[in-house]
This record gives structure tokens, sequence and C-alpha cells, in this order.
């Protein structure tokens, strides 16, 4: 075994358990070079970073679209097809969702950001996105909770 | 001479030890104790042990031992050469001389002549490459009477190819990927010969024999579905594996005399919020998960007891 092949077998054989392994074998096909993976539970804290503007100014259009093509395209791959064949709206008609970007956390390929839905009665709904990157470098929804 | 005479008495002691080994030997073989049951072979999977069946508490050894006529006997184990494909001495030609000896065990005793092999993951591979064995002019096929597999890549496991660069790339993303948790599975070689034969039309599956004709097959299968939360949507996506292996490949099972044929055990998997990632282990159809899934059990069980009461 060569030094380079060496090194690469010592860098995958670190690897799996971070969820290379695992957690991403959960995912669906096409989104498994998307998803992080901490399946032994452990606990991440990740730095601030700024999230690029075009970023959040592309997710937020995707998202306020009237257009399920247009929203699907905020997703990542294996999520937006399954969402394009299934029938329930990301948010209500009418919504607007506002990305607050200043509260941007990333580890690459991982990241997490608030946002904010004005609902049409004038309500509020805040949550917290989860973010991986796709292969273009662009931060794709993997899901999203609810947020205080 | 006293000395003289101590020596010729453990000389004798010797001699009778040897020759009750051998008449033991000569009578019951590699399983003298088996009379006329049925042996129960257990094999595992990929860089594993026997003792993920024995390790784990399970009702179902028990029970396979409860029903009448079978005798679950010491699992194969290849463990030290786990990361290496089934045509290795270790593996298949190991099994086939082990299914062979129990075997002629069960004859001599006025058995049946059958084992029967109940299988996790690759150790179903090696099984296949053992029924195709012979073994004194016999073939190995002859002496097995019911396969039941758990999990067993039939046409391969793509994993490895599938999550090779999204490995190396979160290892070389920096924290929190490359932590402690990173090092708990390192024992995984993605190099490994098996990975490498485990691939989806890989020339060394092509090259493995399918099962024989004629003996009944019970394949059991596990699969995902994951369901993701997108603001007010749920979103459902089918995974059809059980994180290591498709559900499609090891659905591969065959029917003989009302015996054998395939099931499909699945689970759904609510995505949580990260980065409380779950364990493993809590999916009930996960690829090691199957093997302590009571229902899993009760099915390899009840696959038994049909068998021996054919």
């Amino acid at each position: 075994m060569n030094s380079r092949r060496k090194t690469i077998a010592i860098v995958v054989l670190i690897v799996l358990a971070a969820g290379a392994a695992l957690a991403v074998a959960y995912g669906p096909s096409g989104m498994l070079a998307h998803l992080p993976g901490n399946p032994l539970g452990v606990t991440t804290t990740l730095p601030m970073q700024t999230m690029p503007v075009v970023d959040a100014q592309r997710l937020e259009q995707a998202l306020n679209s009237a257009d399920r093509n247009e929203q699907a395209s905020a997703l990542v791959p294996g999520l937006a097809g399954a969402y394009m064949a299934q029938d329930q709206p990301l948010l209500p008609p009418g919504a607007q969702l506002r990305i607050v970007a200043e509260t941007f956390q990333a580890s690459s390929p991982y990241g997490r950001v608030r946002a904010e839905a004005t609902m049409p009665d004038g309500n509020i709904s805040k949550y917290l996105l989860h973010l991986v990157t796709g292969q273009n470098g662009q931060w794709q929804i993997l899901m999203t909770e609810g947020a205080q | 001479m006293k000395r003289l005479s101590y020596i010729a008495a453990a000389l004798a002691a010797m001699l009778t030890l040897v020759a009750a080994r051998s008449a033991s030997a000569q009578v019951g073989g590699c399983l003298p104790n088996v009379d006329k049951r049925v042996p129960v072979l257990l094999v595992h999977g990929f860089r594993a042990s026997k003792r993920v069946w024995l390790d784990q508490p399970s009702p179902m050894l028990p029970a396979i031992e409860a029903i009448e006529g079978t005798q679950v006997v010491e699992p194969f184990d290849y463990e030290k050469a786990g990361h290496k494909w089934v045509t290795d001495d270790l593996i298949g030609p190991a099994l086939a001389d082990k299914i062979a000896c129990m075997a002629q065990s069960s004859r001599e005793q006025g058995g049946k002549g059958k084992v029967i092999v109940v299988a996790h993951s690759m150790g179903g591979l090696a099984t296949r490459f053992a029924l195709a064995e012979s073994r004194n002019g016999h073939k190995v096929s002859d002496d097995v009477g019911l396969v039941v597999t758990i999990a067993t890549p039939n046409t391969g496991s793509d994993f490895a190819r599938d999550n090779l660069d999204l490995a190396m790339h979160m290892c070389l993303s920096g924290p929190p990927f490359t932590a402690g948790a990173c090092g708990a599975i390192a024992g995984l070689d993605l190099f490994a010969p098996a990975i490498q034969a485990l691939a989806t039309n890989s020339p060394q599956l092509a090259a493995l024999p399918g099962w024989p004709v004629g003996i009944p097959v019970r394949a059991l299968a596990g699969n995902i579905t994951s369901h993701y939360n997108l603001f007010l949507a749920k979103v459902t996506v089918p995974n059809n594996h059980d994180t290591l292996v498709p559900t499609g490949s090891a659905l591969k099972g065959q029917v003989v005399q009302g015996v054998g044929g395939t099931r499909e055990f699945g689970c759904d998997w609510d995505w949580p919020a990260l980065p409380e990632w779950p364990h493993i282990e809590d999916l009930p159809c996960e690829h090691t998960a199957l093997l302590r899934n009571p229902s899993v059990q009760q099915d390899v069980i009840d696959t038994i007891r049909q068998y021996m009461q054919t």
C-alpha cells in the first residue's frame, strides 16, 4: 500500500462513526451526498459564520414562492423529489419567510440558521433550519424544527 | 523403582485418554452429542463474530433449542478473517468443512444428516459459497435442510461506494465530525476485500453460486422509511435499505415444500432535531438491530419449526 493509499485508508477508517456511515445511510437516495451525521449523539457546537447573502436571498425567494418547483429548489435533492410527490405545502399560501442570517452557524457541510414566518393572520412562527451544502456549494434545507 | 511405576501409571492414563477421545471422535465426530437432533448453525456477517448471537440477551436461541428435534450448536466464527471475502479459506471453505462434519455426525448417530443454517448479512453469502462445495465426494448442499438469512446482500451493497466520498469529506471538514465519534467505528475498513466484493455487479459476486435448488431459503430484510419535518409539511422518504443492505438485495429466498420465502420488516424514522442524532440501535429494522428485533426472531423460530414439521 503506497503512502497516499495508506493516508486515504486512515482517513476512511476514522470516518464511519461520524455518520457518513450510518446517519447518512438513512437518507434517501440522491441525498446521501448531503447528509451530515453524528449517530453517536455527540453534541455539536457550531462556530458562528456569516451566511452568504446570496444564499439567504435564494432560500427566502424559493420558500416564499407560490411555485412548488421553486420551493423544492431550497431542499436537498432527495427531499425535493419526495416533497414534489406529496401534496403538503411547506407554509400556508401568503406566508412570508425571513431568514435571520446573523444567527447562522456552520461547520461545513452542516449549518443552521433561524427563520421567521409571518403567517397570513399576522402571527409569527419561528423555525430553526438545518442546512447542508450541496455539491455546488449552496446551502440547502435538510429539515426544520420549531423554535422559540 | 517407585519412580518407574509412577511413569508407567502416567503413560497408561494418557493412553486411556487418547483411546477414549479417539473412540469418541469415531462415534460422534464434531458433534458427539447431537443424537438424532438437527444441528442449527449460526453464521455471523462482515467484521463481526459469534458474539453477535451470544452477547445479547435474546429469547431466540432458547426458543429454537426448545423446538423438538433441534440443537443449537456453537456458532461458526470467522472473526479473524471477517474483513475478507467469503472465498477465503477461513470463511466459505471452513464453513463447508463444518457443515459437512456436522451432517456426518448426525448421520452416524441416526439423525437426518441435515444442518439448519441461520446467517446474518455476509454470513449468507458465505453459506452460498459453502453449499456449492463438496467434501469427500459428497455435496455440502445435500447436508443442509434449511437456510434462514437475515439482511444478506445477495446482489450486493453499495454502501462503501456511495459513502466513501462523503465520509472523507466529513472527516476532513473539521470538528465536530473529526471528533471522538469518528473513531468509534474505525474498524470498518472500506478498502477491505469484502467491501470491494460486495459492490453490486462485482466480479466476485457474479462468481458466487446462487442458492441450490431444493433447499428452502427464508430471506428476511429490513426497510427504513424516513420522515422529515419541513415547516408545516412532513416529507416521507422510502429508503429501501436497512442502512447497509438494500431491501431488494436481501429478499432472495426460495420456497421448497411450503417452507422458505421472503419477508420484509419495515420501520419508521422521524428525524429528530440535530444535533441530537439518533442511536442507530434504536431502529428495529436497522441492519444489525434486525438480530434483536422480536418479530425477526419469531420468524426465524417459526420457519425452523415449520421445517422440522415437514
